[in-house]
Order: C-alpha cells, then sequence, then structure tokens
C-alpha cells in the first residue's frame, strides 16, 4: 500500500504506542496486573486513533477508505472510555458494575453507531473528501449529530479522567500531602500525569482549530498523543518501582 | 435656418441607421446561432460532470479548483481541490436545500443558499451555478452584441469573440462534444473579470445512489 509521506511518518508513533502497550500488557507484576493490562487496552485504541490517521494518507478507492476507517473509528471513539477505566485502575478507585456500565455503555451506543454505519445506514460517516496530506489523501465527513455527541463524551470522560488523576496524584504526593511546594523536582508524578493530558488534549485542540485559519500538513495530535503515551508509559514504571 | 435644422435632423437619423447596419454585419449570426445551439443542447443534458478552474476578479485574482457534477432536475454537488484554505469543501445542492461541509469542519451543515456564506465569495448562489447558467447569461447579453467575430477555428473547437457595450467575451466551443471549454470575460480595457475553464467534460454520467445526498 501507498501512502503519502505524512502516513509514513505517523507509522512512528504509531509503532512506539503500539510496543510500549505490549509491553505493559506483558508484564506479569501481579500487583500491577490490572493497571497494566487497562493502560495496554486504552493504549492499544489510540493505536486505532493513528490508523485513521494513516487511513487518510493512503492512496485507495473511497469504498475501502470508509471500511478502513469504520475499523479505525471502532477503536478511536471508544478511547475517552479506556482512557477513564485505565483512571480508576490507576488511582484504585472501586470499579462497581454501574461505574463500569456508566464508563462503557457510551462506547457501546458508538459501537452500535459504527456497526450500522457498516450495515450502509450512514450514521456516522456522511461523505469522502479529499484533505491537504498531498494529492491522494482522502478524509471522512461525519454526520453532524453522532460526530458532536462523540465529542461531548470525549471531553467530558477525558476530563473527568484528569480530574481524577491528578487529584490522586496530588493526594500521594508528599509535598501536596504536607500543604507544602517544596521543590517541583519532587513531584514529578504530579507534573508528569498532568503534562500528559495537557499535551494531549492540546495537540487534539491544535488539529481542530489550526484548519480555520490555515491547512495543517500535518496532525498536531499525531505527535502528541505519543508524547503523552510515553510519558505515562515512564509515569507507570515510575510508580511501580 | 429652419430648414438647416431638418437637414441635421435626418443626417443624424441616416447616420444612426448606418452605425446600425454597419453594427449589424460586424455580428456573425453564425457564432450567435452556435452558441445558442449550445446552450440548448447543455440544457437538454440529464447529468454532467467537469473540473472546472474558476478565475474571478475581486480585490486580486481569485481561482478555484473543483470538481463539479450536475443532474437533472437540479442536483450540484462541487468538491474543492484548491486553493489550500478550500481544498476538501464539499457543497450540495439538491431538493431545494444545500448542505456543506467547509474544509475545516468535520461534519456537513445545512446553509442558505443565497446567504453570504452559501454563495462562499461568489456574486451568484449555487443554483445559478450551472454551465447552463452560465451559457443563458451570454445568450442574454446578445441583446446588447456589438460584434462577434471567429478568432480561431479547427475541426474539433472554435474560439469565438463576443463584444458588447460593457464587457468582451472569449468562448471556446469543443465542436464535438458540443459542450463549452471556456468562457473568458473581460472589462473594455481587456482585465479579466471572470473565466470559466471547463476540463474532462463528461456528459449522461450515471452517479451513484445518493451521490447529491449529504
Amino acid at each position: 500500500m501507498v501512502f503519502e509521506i505524512q502516513g509514513y511518518f505517523l507509522l512512528v508513533p504509531f509503532l512506539i504506542s503500539f510496543s510500549l502497550g505490549l509491553v505493559l500488557f506483558f508484564r506479569s507484576e501481579k500487583a500491577y496486573l490490572k493497571i497494566n493490562r487497562s493502560f495496554a487496552l486504552w493504549v492499544f485504541t489510540i493505536c486505532f486513533w493513528y490508523m485513521h490517521l494513516i487511513a487518510k494518507t493512503a492512496v485507495m478507492p473511497d469504498n475501502m477508505l470508509k471500511v478502513f476507517c469504520r475499523i479505525s473509528l471502532s477503536g478511536q471513539w471508544v478511547v475517552p472510555s479506556t482512557f477513564l477505566y485505565f483512571v480508576f485502575c490507576f488511582t484504585h478507585e472501586k470499579i462497581t458494575k454501574s461505574r463500569l456500565v456508566l464508563v462503557f455503555v457510551p462506547a457501546l451506543f458508538f459501537l452500535l453507531l459504527i456497526f450500522l454505519d457498516f450495515m450502509g445506514y450512514k450514521t456516522v460517516i456522511d461523505a469522502i473528501r479529499v484533505n491537504y496530506y498531498g494529492d491522494m489523501g482522502r478524509s471522512v465527513v461525519y454526520q453532524m449529530y453522532p460526530f458532536i455527541g462523540w465529542v461531548i463524551y470525549f471531553i467530558v470522560y477525558v476530563c473527568w479522567g484528569t480530574v481524577l488523576l491528578v487529584a490522586h496524584i496530588k493526594r500521594t504526593t508528599v509535598a501536596f500531602y504536607e500543604g507544602k511546594l517544596i521543590s517541583l523536582r519532587h513531584q514529578s508524578e504530579f507534573l508528569l500525569a498532568s503534562g500528559a493530558v495537557v499535551i494531549f488534549i492540546l495537540g487534539l485542540t491544535a488539529d481542530i482549530i489550526i484548519p480555520i485559519f490555515k491547512p495543517l500538513v500535518f496532525p498536531v495530535s499525531g505527535i502528541t498523543i505519543v508524547v503523552m503515551v510515553l510519558l505515562m508509559s515512564y509515569l507507570l514504571l515510575k510508580v511501580e518501582k | 435656418m429652419h430648414n438647416k435644422i431638418w437637414f441635421f435632423f435626418i443626417f443624424w437619423v441616416l447616420l444612426i441607421i448606418c452605425a446600425t447596419v454597419h453594427a449589424q454585419n460586424m455580428i456573425d449570426n453564425r457564432i450567435v446561432d452556435h452558441i445558442k445551439s449550445v446552450k440548448n443542447r447543455v440544457l437538454e443534458l440529464k447529468s454532467y460532470r467537469y473540473k472546472l478552474t474558476n478565475k474571478f476578479m475581486k480585490k486580486k485574482l481569485i481561482i478555484d479548483e473543483m470538481n463539479y457534477s450536475f443532474s437533472k432536475p437540479l442536483n450540484i454537488r462541487i468538491e474543492w481541490l484548491s486553493p489550500r484554505s478550500k481544498r476538501g469543501q464539499i457543497a450540495v445542492y439538491s431538493d431545494n436545500t444545500m448542505k456543506a461541509a467547509f474544509s475545516w469542519m468535520p461534519f456537513v451543515i445545512e446553509v442558505n443558499p443565497d446567504s453570504d456564506i452559501g454563495k462562499g465569495g461568489y456574486d451568484y448562489p449555487i443554483y445559478r451555478s450551472t454551465v447552463g447558467d452560465l451559457l443563458i447569461q451570454t445568450v442574454d447579453d446578445f441583446k446588447r452584441l456589438i460584434s462577434a467575430k471567429v478568432i480561431e477555428e479547427t475541426e474539433e473547437y472554435a474560439v469565438y469573440e463576443l463584444v458588447n457595450d460593457t464587457n468582451r467575451a472569449n468562448v471556446k466551443i469543443d465542436k464535438n462534444k458540443q459542450v463549452p471549454v471556456y468562457i473568458e470575460q473581460f472589462d473594455l480595457k481587456g482585465n479579466l473579470v471572470n473565466a470559466g475553464y471547463f476540463d474532462e467534460f463528461e456528459v449522461n454520467v450515471e452517479f451513484e445512489k445518493g451521490y447529491f445526498k449529504l
């Protein structure tokens, strides 16, 4: 398969993320098994996000692109739920049945929409169009209401997860526990977690805002997502030590 | 004195008649008939598609490239290829409704075709943007026609120059397909006002179901 130049560049963060997901999935410390597996699940769904970005640079017929995009969306559109699930595991929040339902029901709803789209009901993808990535790059135009619904779900769940994560780290960091800002170096976990999420959100915001003023030649989130995955993986490994 | 005034009046009338006759002689009716027949042929087409390069002068010269598709009764789909700021933009007009996905917007919205945003910088709405409408406008301008002449003619195509009291137009016609290749409009000083270049003109195209729906 042939890609526009951006596609080859995006393969690098995809492979890094996928490898980190695999490493953490197979880490066998029993005490951290649940956290590692939930992290791997989240990273694997992020890999679908990369697949979606890469598909937009591929040279292929429109119908095949639609199929690829639907497959990648089935992972990309559940990222908020897998992120929140990871945060629940990481912060040792009690995962009750009702919480589990709350975390995954929106994801199941969006998966159902994607399934219906596969069946030809046009519930998610409206059209295929050319994009900024080279001459052959194509991207999808979404149905308005499902897309806005997904954006709201994304914002709410990512904010929820971020608040829980940062509050947890703040709680467990000694400097904050004592109510003193001794040294930023002693709060590296706190900085890593919040920095990672902020970078992630900034990247996505840039991908939405920049094209209003100037065509993008490379998705900013393509870089920021892998930075977030790297920071989170480091945090996870550091905490487990 | 009275006779002089009458003499001057008759002379003036004769002058106008001579000028009119001369102007009529400058109009090659073969050209007028050819363009009218092309207009009628295009208006009869059930569907067509072409790659349109649109040039028009606002404060500076604006050049838009797009894939333009049309099917009867009045379904239009336009996909912008350039400039980069508009690349990927789609506009569809069907059932008296216009929907658009701007290049920076990941979803489709409904827009009023007569609003500024619906016109997208042009002077006319999407439902008046077909090549048929352009030819109707060209034929309407024949009422004010001062001269019409052949600039170039081969077996495949003919290029005509049409001049009226406000502008000059160059029209190139594909003789085999009987469709326009381009229509350029200049002001009387020779500055380009607007132009449409119709490449890869395909007629009676079978569009897939839902092609004009967003």
